[in-house]
């Protein structure tokens, strides 16, 4: 099986980028600069005390996790029916406005983030994580009705219309029936949306001053304030990348799983 | 950081016209479709289209149209890309 | 009974409203003004969208996005669909595969920009080190051949598991009889993965192909961090130009007018992708 070092090697690829900057944060400055060393020579945690030990990174860190859970609530909520709306019926425009809804997942947030700031200024949100968790709907939702009526369309519709011939009523038959069949649906939806949300950095850096800002907000500020110390650097990007590596393990069965019910 | 206008949404006259005209044109579209259901069939392309997917593709050649006027004639007679632009998504209905 | 769908429609046709549309029209609104600080608005018609599309740096940024996205695609697409298929079925190395091909995804943009500075950088990464011991003289600050191809790779990095994942689940859900069939009448490999393999995963492909088309058209945190756009502008893709446009250049204007021509060319690039693999495997499909 030859084929799999082909997948060992794309692995190791992964790995060395960040082997390096972990690698890099346990240095002090003076290894750094002056010479190139593989490990650590003279280990140091200092890199770390600097940064934990400002009470920013701890709030941009709730900020993060609050902002991307507020995010996936909004657009779970929205796209479930939505989605179900377009596996379920033919409407006239169905086709078209689920094109229109995808349409936004290609808006360059770019583009949006002056009417953004106005928009959210006028409504008195900006610097708050409603602000954030509304303006990242722009691409999550589509993304998340896109999957979830991918989902929905592989469980026959035969199973709707025995549900209601038994007695259920509609809220009866979702809950009991429906929502349990595309658990896997939606626990998939909910990842890749708090995963594009957790990353993102335009638009929360636009849209949130001091009280809100995430992580990715947070790196990016105390990093322009302070010049480029590499060994810090290294350290805070180690930090802000624990929180995935710690999802991505929770999720991996999920991961194995729950993308292959369904057309995905 | 940013300087904001002093307005939030500053409505210009186009944009209201642009945008009433394209909700105009969905409204004819449903009605027609309405009082004359339109099945999905193959054109000029190799695909087979409906109503409302020809009427998509006139609105983008449309907008094609619009960015090849303003680069090689310019500002001036921007009513002639309207001409166009009908014309495209008349024909785009008809023909694709 | 016959509005039903709509009321389902609902609350994601109000969510989108403030989330897109809104803004949208406010976009359209501004790219007819000219909004310069400390000044009223006066409207300008279509100056702005002339000014654009002969500005020679907008069409450099927009062939250079082509390129990006193209090559992205070419090298993406397969190499995920093949590492997707090298993946073990079950067993231990599932797990770990699947972790350490998800870390990437879940990494802030910007750090992915970091990681790949500090591994690049002359003075400080690894990576110039390594070329030198090879003989190459690798300079991302000032070869723009070196930086196209660390900002493709750090893209091939960062988005590649994606496709991976994607495509892994859908070789799960092709269901095992296929294969046996195709042993039955022994066909070749390359048979199998090109009658079996390739239709079953039609679906599952238009989504990886239409994500990372949309999505790399927005690259934005990656290259700003690690090249600056540079050297020269040579790695200076268009949502870098359209922010500079919208916050430094103190044009508002301008930058809602790139942003529509911008947004178009998305949605018709995707728009003509998205028909043609939709209308491509359907032929091909044969079986199903």
């Amino acid at each position: 099986m030859n084929k799999k070092y082909y997948l060992i090697l794309f692995l190791v690829f992964i790995l060395v980028p960040i082997y390096w900057m972990v690698n890099m944060s346990f240095k002090p400055n003076s290894e750094i600069l002056n010479r190139l060393t593989l490990y650590p020579h003279e280990f140091t945690l200092a890199n770390y005390k600097e940064i934990l030990s400002s009470e920013f990174w701890r709030a941009g860190y709730i900020n993060s996790i609050l902002m991307a859970s507020m995010n996936v609530v909004f657009v779970t909520i929205a796209a479930l029916p939505a989605a179900y709306a377009f596996s379920r019926w033919d409407f006239r425009g169905d086709k078209h406005l689920f094109f229109w809804f995808l349409t936004n997942r290609m808006a360059p947030p770019a583009a949006f983030m002056v009417p953004f700031f106005i928009l959210y200024s006028n409504l008195n949100l900006i610097d708050t994580y409603w602000a954030v968790a509304l303006a990242h709907c722009l691409f999550n939702l589509p993304l998340a009705i896109w999957i979830l009526e991918g989902f929905m369309s592989g469980i026959p519709k035969e199973i709707d219309e025995m549900a209601f011939i038994d007695g259920h009523s509609f809220p009866s038959f979702c809950w009991n029936i429906f929502l349990p069949l595309i658990k896997p649906g939606i626990a998939v939806t909910a990842f890749l949306t708090f995963m594009f949300s957790w990353v993102e950095l335009l638009l929360a850096r636009t849209l949130t001053n001091e009280a809100a800002q995430p992580i990715t907000v947070t790196l990016t500020r105390s990093l322009g304030a302070g010049g480029w110390d590499w060994g810090v650097l290294a350290a805070a990007g180690v930090i802000a990348m624990i929180p995935g590596a710690i999802i991505v393990y929770l999720v991996r069965d999920l991961l194995a799983t729950g993308f292959s019910m369904g057309r995905v | 950081m940013l300087s904001l206008p002093p307005d939030w949404m500053n409505w210009t006259t186009s944009t209201f016209l642009f945008l009433g005209s394209i909700l105009l044109l969905l409204i004819g579209l449903t009605i027609w479709d309405m009082k004359a259901p339109g099945w999905a069939r193959q054109g000029l392309l190799p695909i087979e289209t409906t109503r409302g997917d020809r009427f998509f593709m006139g609105l983008l050649m449309t907008g094609c149209i619009f960015c090849l006027w303003l680069y090689f004639v310019g500002p001036t007679a921007a009513w002639g890309v309207l001409v166009l632009g009908i014309v495209s998504i008349v024909g785009a209905i008809n023909f694709f | 009974m016959k509005q039903r769908p709509w009321l389902f429609l609902l609350p994601a046709l109000l969510l989108v409203s403030i989330s897109a549309f809104i803004p949208l029209i406010t976009v359209m609104n501004y790219s007819q003004l000219t909004l310069l600080p400390g000044t009223e608005p006066y409207f300008s018609g279509l100056e702005n969208f002339v000014a654009i599309l002969e500005d020679e740096a907008f069409r450099a940024a927009l062939g250079r996005q082509v390129i990006f996205s193209f090559l992205v695609l070419i090298t993406e697409i397969p190499l995920g669909l093949g590492l997707a298929m090298a993946m073990p079925k079950e067993g231990p190395g599932v797990g770990l595969s699947l972790v350490l091909l998800g870390i990437p995804l879940l990494i802030p943009w910007n750090v992915v920009g970091i990681i790949w500075r500090v591994f690049t950088r002359s003075d400080i990464g690894v990576l110039p080190a390594a070329f030198d011991w090879f003989g190459y003289s690798y300079e991302i600050s000032s070869s723009t051949f070196d930086a196209w191809w660390t900002v493709l790779a750090m893209d091939i990095w960062h988005w590649t598991p994606l496709v991976v994942l994607i495509c892994y689940a859908g070789i799960q859900a092709i269901p095992e009889e296929y294969y046996m069939a195709a042993k039955i009448d022994r066909a070749s490999p390359w048979k199998t993965f090109r009658y079996v393999t390739l239709p079953n995963l039609r679906g599952v492909l238009i989504i990886a192909v239409l994500l990372r088309l949309m999505d790399s058209f927005k690259i934005y945190a990656e290259p700003f961090v690690l090249t600056g756009g540079g050297p020269g502008s040579s790695t200076t893709f268009l949502s870098t130009y359209t922010s500079r446009m919208a916050i430094g250049g103190f044009q508002m204007g301008r930058g809602a007018a790139t942003s529509l021509i911008y947004f178009f060319i998305v949605i018709l690039i995707s728009f003509v992708i998205y028909i043609v693999m939709l209308n491509l495997g359907q032929g091909a499909g044969g079986d199903q």
